[in-house]
């Protein structure tokens, strides 16, 4: 019956549906607040990344804020994640090509590996990236990590522009992502 | 959330599984209720195959064209089986373009095609939005009812959950065999469904934290689903005179 009476007054019945349906469209525009993205410090894309304190392997504090106007490429990993260590070479070639506006920072998970086994990889490869230390699982609890590797893409006014689960990334994957970012900027 | 799932040493993102479960039912029923719109089940799968295939490709190729830079010292990861190596965009244009090619060429209407697609479109949906609920994304506005949710450091309508459930009332309009109340003529059932599902958009937006927004804050989703309404109605009053026209004549035939 009901679907009769629409097919007998389908236009007053379209009319009305356009109608209530722009005048939700402008009572959302009145009445929703602006978004949180870009405000709150959480780790989720269109959010600011949070910021971490870790160690390097001379023991210097080092932080997220340190790296203030670049992209920064934040890696988390352990030594004994075979996708994590085999996707350092991506990250250092993506270094290499960017030296000036980009910065890799690596987060060695050191609670759940070794400060020794973590140091003897990045040397073995050589890797000159920035490499911090988490030895009390602070920045990995920030982060939410919960598999590895994670990398965040982040841009040069801290938003958090992409996250990826797992890995092994390729120069492919990084380095389009980084042209995004630049794109956006 | 819920972005991922531990098996022994194993971890599944749970969004990716969501979807590839979508894509399997949405082609099971795809499948197995094609034949009531007189359409050939191998034809229908078949058709949205070529279309994915072509989709997948044409995604890719879009996407190293827009990056050539990014595959300049290693063109053989072009053919790397990572799904983040695509233009989305274009992907879906080229295989909406193949899937419309290989239909026209097939007996039957494009409208009964669409109609045997509409089950497998709505099923896929209702896993899209499981699947932005497990990642996080398509997050809501802040709020103090007591069914917010906690996430990204704020309390927030459970967006995706309202958008799941107005695709799971998508789902049980579109899928019964209503043929001969609602579903006529051929393309009722795929026009009804985009209709539906624009309106949820319309109404879960109002709830969302995430949408990006033009002028006075109006949600650009929210105007996409508009337009998209407005000229599924005006096609759905074409196709009822259309109908009522063919009544008329069978009438006088009569």
């Amino acid at each position: 019956m009901i679907i009769q009476w629409i097919k007998r007054n389908y236009t007053i019945f379209s009319i009305l549906i356009l109608v209530i349906s722009a005048l939700w469209t402008a009572w959302t525009a009145i009445d929703t607040p602006a978004t949180t993205q870009g405000k709150i410090y959480t780790p989720a894309v269109g959010f600011m990344a949070p910021d971490i304190q870790l160690r390097d392997s001379m023991d210097n504090p080092i932080a997220l804020t340190d790296f203030e106007g670049k992209i920064v490429v934040l890696n988390f990993w352990a030594s004994w994640c075979p996708p994590c260590k085999a996707e350092m070479p991506a990250l250092q070639d993506l270094q290499n090509q960017f030296p000036d506006d980009l910065v890799v920072l690596a987060v060695h998970m050191t609670s759940q590996d070794s400060l020794e086994a973590g140091k003897a990889f990045i040397t073995a490869e050589g890797l000159k990236f920035a490499v911090g230390y988490d030895t009390q699982g602070q920045a990995a609890r920030l982060y939410q990590i919960r598999s590895m590797p994670t990398t965040f893409f982040i841009d040069s006014q801290g938003e958090i522009k992409d996250i990826v689960l797992g890995g092994p990334l390729s120069i492919a994957q990084l380095k389009s992502r980084i042209e995004m970012i630049r794109e956006d900027e | 959330m819920f972005p991922t799932l531990s098996i022994g040493p194993l971890v599944l993102p749970v969004p990716a599984l969501l979807l590839i479960l979508g894509v399997y039912f949405g082609l099971t029923a795809v499948e197995k209720l094609a034949p009531r719109e007189k359409v050939a089940s191998a034809a229908a799968i078949n058709s949205l195959m070529m279309g994915l295939l072509v989709g997948l490709i044409a995604a890719r190729v879009a996407f190293v064209f827009r990056f050539p830079d990014s595959f300049q010292n290693s063109p053989w990861q072009v053919l790397l089986p990572r799904p983040d190596l695509m233009d989305l965009q274009s992907g879906f244009v080229a295989g909406l373009a193949a899937t419309m090619i290989y239909v026209s060429r097939k007996p039957g209407t494009v409208w009964s095609f669409l109609d045997a697609f509409t089950p497998g479109l709505a099923l896929f949906s209702a896993a899209w939005w499981a699947a932005n609920f497990a990642s996080g994304r398509l997050f809501g506005t802040e709020t103090t009812l007591p069914w917010g949710i906690s996430l990204w450091g704020a309390v927030r309508h459970p967006s995706q959950l309202y958008g799941f459930l107005g695709a799971i009332i998508v789902v049980l309009i579109v899928l019964p065999d209503w043929k001969k109340i609602v579903f006529q003529p051929a393309g009722m059932r795929f026009l009804v469904f985009l209709s539906i599902t624009a309106g949820v958009f319309l109404k879960v937006s109002k709830f969302r934290g995430d949408v990006p927004t033009l002028g006075v804050n109006i949600h650009t989703d929210q105007l996409f689903a508009w337009l998209i309404l407005a000229a599924v109605l005006f096609l759905i009053g074409r196709r009822i005179q259309h109908n009522s026209g063919k009544e008329a004549e069978y009438r006088e035939g009569i």
